[in-house]
């Protein structure tokens, strides 16, 4: 596949997402809507009615929503609403973007000419001259004829841009313009105007310069604000040029309502695919907004960045000023896609007036001792047309080709960090909002459905719960026939880890053991081999826990039972329901023995490491020998120290350690036999303080009672729906209330906001 | 050794017990006694091993501690020990690795070893008395299909051997003890034969093979002691039967053939199953030398069943001589014989020397046990 197949692949992958980055940007939009209707209802007055009338008729449930903070949750919409737009601009575009940065006079505009094929009267460049006026973009169009699109600002834009000349130079709005009339005024006052600048002021000085071309051409360019012109590539030059190329006398002004120039042309290589080549204005130059149009630039339009250097021969270094824009770059982007993307291109000039390749090989050797956030450095003679294409615009397109998709890939990922974060203030106002259902149940409602089901329904669950602390209880003291089943075979297992003779004399010939040392090393082996597969119990006893806390679940969340798999579905995963459960319950101090309860039994787990393994360890006395101080005598050894008879010394060490590891299986085996009972007890106490937890939690039996009723008083809509619509009597606010609150519960969803 | 027909054989115990004739004075010089032993057990289970044995260790332990002498004329006996001590030696002398499997092909023919029991004495004659200890090994099928020619040779003896192959009785949670030590069988056959009811008898019940438990490996030391109670628990029947005898003597005495090879496991296949044969017992016993193992066996404690029979014999004279009178069975026996030998003061001598070695190895811990005591014999467990 060649790079423009994969580019085009690259495109056609970065559509397929956009349908899911719209939907996620529609989720978001619809929780904001949500927090907005939240604040409307807070403002809103008994005499709107709805759900405003309900809180001026309950002093709680209106103490309860205005306690509800939602700043956060708006700052973190608007970095979500701009991530999301920035990508899905990115992802929506027909071609893949190369931005050139830099300050000015650095080749930007040169090495577009050579990769565009555009003369320099379309991409003006001057030698180490600012001379572009208009930010321009070059997209590839295989065999078309070389055009532009313009697009001018709008009035209102334009007026915007003095007005940002004149609060910079005058530090105050007042001059500031908002029509034609008001521009035109203002150019009559201007010399006025430019005396109050000092000329002591040297930046507000060159920024009156640029201000007055604005003013002073408005009237030229009215006509053209606000449009969208096509022109031929005999007009570009006028459009986007601040002077003619060869003729710096003859000056141009449309640029400065020029807004973009699209300029599309077929370029020469044929590798380049759907690329579009997008121009800067230098940093540096003396207009103003330069450097955060770059960044706006680098961050929005970008998929390659190559920031260009050209070192001035009389000062060939890398300044304070390239590392502080890599790092602007870098910090804009984001370090990860900056080591992919982000190229630095030094101008190697050969000839002529600011020839600098004496000096070039001494900065790519800085460049290359240092840990920057750029993919590659390159050196390129800008001037030739050949080598921009091999060694600038290749490695580039390589490199775009292979990375992008995990570049994208990587942007996603970073979006849903901060739909996470999004998400994460949402549920924050989503509990609190949970919270305060309760005080907007009418008080008699929850007196009968106090009567008619929480009591019965607490009643019912904790009896069942009961039920099932008393069948755990009978099999308390009896050995756990599971993990007594899975135990023998790790018991087996230990008569069989010693290694066969036959693999004991090639360990010998690899030299993996050593006659000198050939028990302890075996003996080592096997310890370890033991212990580990000992150790691989622990699913069996997990599985255990996760059986007993799935009955417990069952019958706090089945609809017959506790009804809370309304609240959060039941799933075949007890410790996910519990960690959502309590999710719910936690910032809630009116929960918290509840809250406590559930934590507690989400909190225990059977491992071998509780119990059992250091019995296993300490049976394995007799395979250690630092322990017992006595190795076993070794015949053939003893008979023959310096070469023994491998054969026979194998046979003879597998048989001594046979021996040990039978004694050390006796001894497990007797040890385990006294701890089989360990899971049974240990499951039964745990059902046990959970049922003591949630009738009792160790105070008066009426703290619970509350405590239970208040948590079904706030979910009487959710869980008996159709009972409290029957109930309600003032329809339309409740309604409301409860479209609301609906709503809200439905974007409460985990990874609800995530592009996926 | 005497091989005797069946009608021949019981005849010897025919004639044991039996009253004098009436008008009959006591003969001036007792003829010899006869006191007839019965070893039982599941097959191959060692029990000509401690026979063997028990002769080997009998220069290093009779001799130093009392004057009694013990040897066989018996040419057979002399010949069937000496190739079963050979056997034992040659696990030793040809041993080519660390571990070896003991062969375990059964006893198909009933076998019968003759011991002399004599006192070293310068005042012996030619017409000194003398004990003879008379063994009589059977196949091991005869509990399961001859039960009526057992229980006539049991009704005939007043000592019992009940040699238990302790491996089988302590590996594997003891699955494969009933199969290779038939104790229910044993059990059984002494309780139907009424044995040692109203009459004085001993039963030793001899644990063999039990190096391993002796000196163990692992992190319990008092493993002989599970000996102990693993057979109360295997012949609990027997026992129970016993204690409402006030005249039947038991122990457990434990001997060690072959001292410096322990068992080791069983043969395991390639999943770590014991082998079994086609009675599902495994087929084969693995035993290992220990680090100081020499070229020969070292048995230990061998002499010990020797000592209690010798202590029940002496133990009988005693009380035969104290009572006085005409006696049934056995104490006329001993009326007729020992008591009327020159020697007679001289082996009630001998009583108390043999009560007092047996007494120092009487620990629970060191596997060594009284089951069922009796006020006839001066033997008490140590506390």
């Amino acid at each position: 596949m060649d790079i423009p197949q994969k580019i085009d692949k690259i495109i056609a992958a970065r559509k397929k997402q956009l349908p899911k980055i719209e939907a996620s940007m529609e989720r978001t939009a619809a929780a904001k809507s949500l927090i907005e209707r939240l604040d409307r209802f807070r403002s809103a007055s008994a005499q709107d009615g709805g759900v405003g009338a309900m809180m001026q008729a309950n002093q709680e449930f209106a103490e309860k929503l205005e306690s509800i903070s939602t700043d956060k949750f708006y700052d973190k919409y608007m970095r979500t609403e701009q991530l999301l737009k920035d990508l899905y601009k990115r992802f929506e575009r027909d071609e893949v973007h190369i931005s050139f940065v830099g300050r000015a006079g650095q080749g930007k505009s040169l090495v577009l000419q050579k990769i565009s094929g555009l003369p320099g009267s379309i991409i003006p460049s001057a030698d180490g001259s600012d001379c572009t006026g208009a930010k321009s973009v070059i997209s590839n169009s295989p065999g078309a004829e070389t055009k532009a699109e313009i697009t001018f600002y709008s009035e209102s834009e334009y007026f915007a841009i003095i007005n940002k000349y004149l609060e910079t130079i005058f530090k105050t709005a007042t001059y500031n313009v908002f029509s034609m009339e008001g521009v035109v005024s203002l150019a009559q006052r201007f010399p006025e105007l430019a005396k109050q600048v000092p000329y002591t002021q040297a930046v507000e000085t060159s920024l009156l310069n640029h201000l007055e071309k604005y003013v002073r051409h408005a009237g030229e360019l009215r006509e053209l604000l606000g449009r969208h012109v096509m022109v031929p590539e005999a007009e570009i030059e006028s459009y986007i040029a601040q002077y003619q190329c060869g003729d710096t006398s003859h000056k141009y002004f449309r640029y400065l309502g020029v807004k973009e120039a699209r300029i599309l042309a077929s370029f020469p290589c044929a590798q380049c695919g759907k690329i579009v080549l997008e121009d800067t204005i230098g940093i540096g130059a003396t207009s103003l907004g330069v450097e955060d149009a770059m960044l706006e630039t680098v961050r929005q339009d970008s998929d390659a960045i190559i920031y260009m250097l050209r070192p001035d021969p009389c000062r060939p270094r890398l300044t304070k000023d390239d590392y502080t824009t890599i790092s602007k770059i870098s910090d804009e982007v984001g370090p990860e896609y900056a080591r992919q993307m982000l190229f630095w291109l030094i101008n190697r000039v050969e000839e002529g007036k600011g020839q600098n390749s004496g000096q070039i090989p001494e900065i790519m050797e800085q460049l290359s001792k240092q840990d920057l956030p750029v993919a590659q450095c390159l050196n390129v003679n800008c001037w030739r047309q050949d080598e921009v294409e091999t060694e600038l615009l290749l490695p580039v397109l390589n490199q775009m080709s292979a990375h992008l998709a995990e570049i994208d890939a990587f942007l996603i990922r970073r979006t849903n960090e901060q739909l996470a974060e999004l998400e994460n203030e949402f549920k924050k106002i989503s509990s609190r909002i949970e919270g305060s259902l309760r005080f907007s149940i009418n008080r008699n409602i929850q007196h009968e459905f106090e009567q008619k089901y929480f009591t019965p329904t607490t009643q019912h669950m904790t009896n069942e719960v009961r039920e099932l602390y008393r069948r755990y209880g009978m099999e308390c003291g009896q050995p756990c026939t599971l993990l007594e089943d899975r135990a023998e075979i790790k018991l087996k297992n230990t008569l069989l880890c010693v290694p066969k003779t036959d693999e004991i004399i090639t360990m010998l010939n690899d030299g993996m053991i050593h006659t000198f040392d050939i028990l302890e090393t075996l003996a080592e082996k096997i310890r370890v081999h033991i212990i580990n597969d000992f150790l691989d119990l622990n699913p069996t006893l997990h599985e255990m826990v996760l059986e007993m806390k799935r009955s417990v679940v069952h019958l706090l969340a089945a609809e017959d039972i506790g009804r809370l798999g309304f609240v959060v579905e039941e799933t075949d995963d007890p410790e996910q329901w519990l960690d959502a459960m309590m999710e719910r319950l936690e910032d809630n101090p009116e929960f918290q023995r509840i809250y406590g309860a559930l934590k507690a039994l989400r909190a225990f787990d059977l491992r071998m490491e509780n119990f059992l393994i250091y019995k296993v360890r300490i049976c394995l006395t007799p395979l250690d020998w630092s322990m017992r101080g006595e190795i076993p005598t070794i015949k053939t050894i003893k008979d023959n120290p310096m070469s023994p008879d491998k054969p026979q010394l194998a046979e003879e060490v597998r048989a001594v350690l046979k021996d040990i590891v039978k004694s050390v299986h006796d001894d497990i085996r007797a040890e385990l036999e006294s701890h089989y009972v360990f899971p049974n007890e240990a499951l039964f106490a745990v059902v046990r303080d959970f049922f003591d937890r949630i009738t009792n939690a160790g105070e008066a039996h009426s703290n619970m009672e509350r405590e239970w009723r208040y948590l079904y008083e706030g979910l009487i809509p959710v869980m008996w729906p159709e009972e409290y619509r029957s109930y309600q009597k003032d329809q339309y606010a409740h309604e409301e209330w409860n479209d609301f609150t609906a709503g809200v519960r439905a974007c409460a969803e985990e990874r609800y906001f995530f592009i996926k | 050794m005497k091989m005797p027909d069946m009608p021949d054989f019981l005849s010897v115990f025919q004639n044991l017990g039996n009253k004098p004739a009436e008008g009959n004075k006591r003969p001036a010089a007792g003829k010899n006694l006869e006191i007839h032993v019965v070893m039982m057990g599941g097959r191959r289970c060692g029990k000509t091993s401690v026979l063997a044995a028990m002769e080997d260790c009998l220069q290093r332990t009779i001799y130093k501690y009392t004057n009694i002498t013990c040897y066989s004329d018996d040419d057979m006996t002399l010949q069937t020990l000496r190739e079963k001590k050979s056997e034992m030696d040659a696990y030793f002398i040809d041993r080519r690795g660390r571990s070896f499997h003991p062969d375990s092909t059964p006893t198909s023919e009933v076998a019968q070893y003759s011991f002399c029991i004599g006192l070293r004495s310068p005042k012996r004659t030619k017409d000194s008395g003398h004990i003879n200890l008379i063994f009589h090994d059977y196949p091991g099928e005869w509990l399961l299909n001859r039960r009526d020619d057992l229980k006539e040779i049991v009704e005939k003896s007043r000592i019992i051997i009940i040699a238990v192959d302790t491996p089988y009785m302590m590996e594997e949670k003891g699955r494969y003890n009933r199969h290779r030590n038939n104790c229910d069988e044993i059990s059984n056959a002494l309780i139907q034969t009424g044995f040692a009811n109203g009459e004085p008898g001993m039963i030793l019940f001899v644990p063999i093979k039990c190096e391993k438990y002796r000196n163990p490996t692992g992190r319990n030391s008092k493993k002989m002691l599970q000996v102990c109670n693993a057979i109360k628990s295997a012949y609990a029947p027997l026992l129970d039967y016993l204690t409402k005898s006030s005249e039947c003597f038991a122990a457990i005495t434990p001997v060690f053939t072959l001292g410096d090879a322990v068992f080791s496991d069983f043969e395991r296949d390639e999943n770590g199953d014991i082998i079994e044969d086609k009675e599902k017992i495994p087929r084969q016993a693995n035993y290992i030398f220990t680090d100081n193992a020499g070229d020969a066996p070292n048995p230990q404690f061998c002499e010990q069943p020797l000592f209690y029979i010798l202590a029940y014999t002496l133990a009988m004279a005693k009380r035969a001589k104290e009572k006085g009178g005409l006696f049934s069975g056995i104490q006329n026996a001993f009326q007729e014989n020992i008591l009327h030998w020159p020697s007679a003061e001289e082996y009630l001598g001998e009583y108390q020397v043999l009560c007092e070695k047996i007494s120092e190895t009487l620990h629970s811990d060191n596997g060594y046990e009284i089951v069922s005591s009796c006020n006839w014999i001066d033997l008490n467990q140590k506390p």
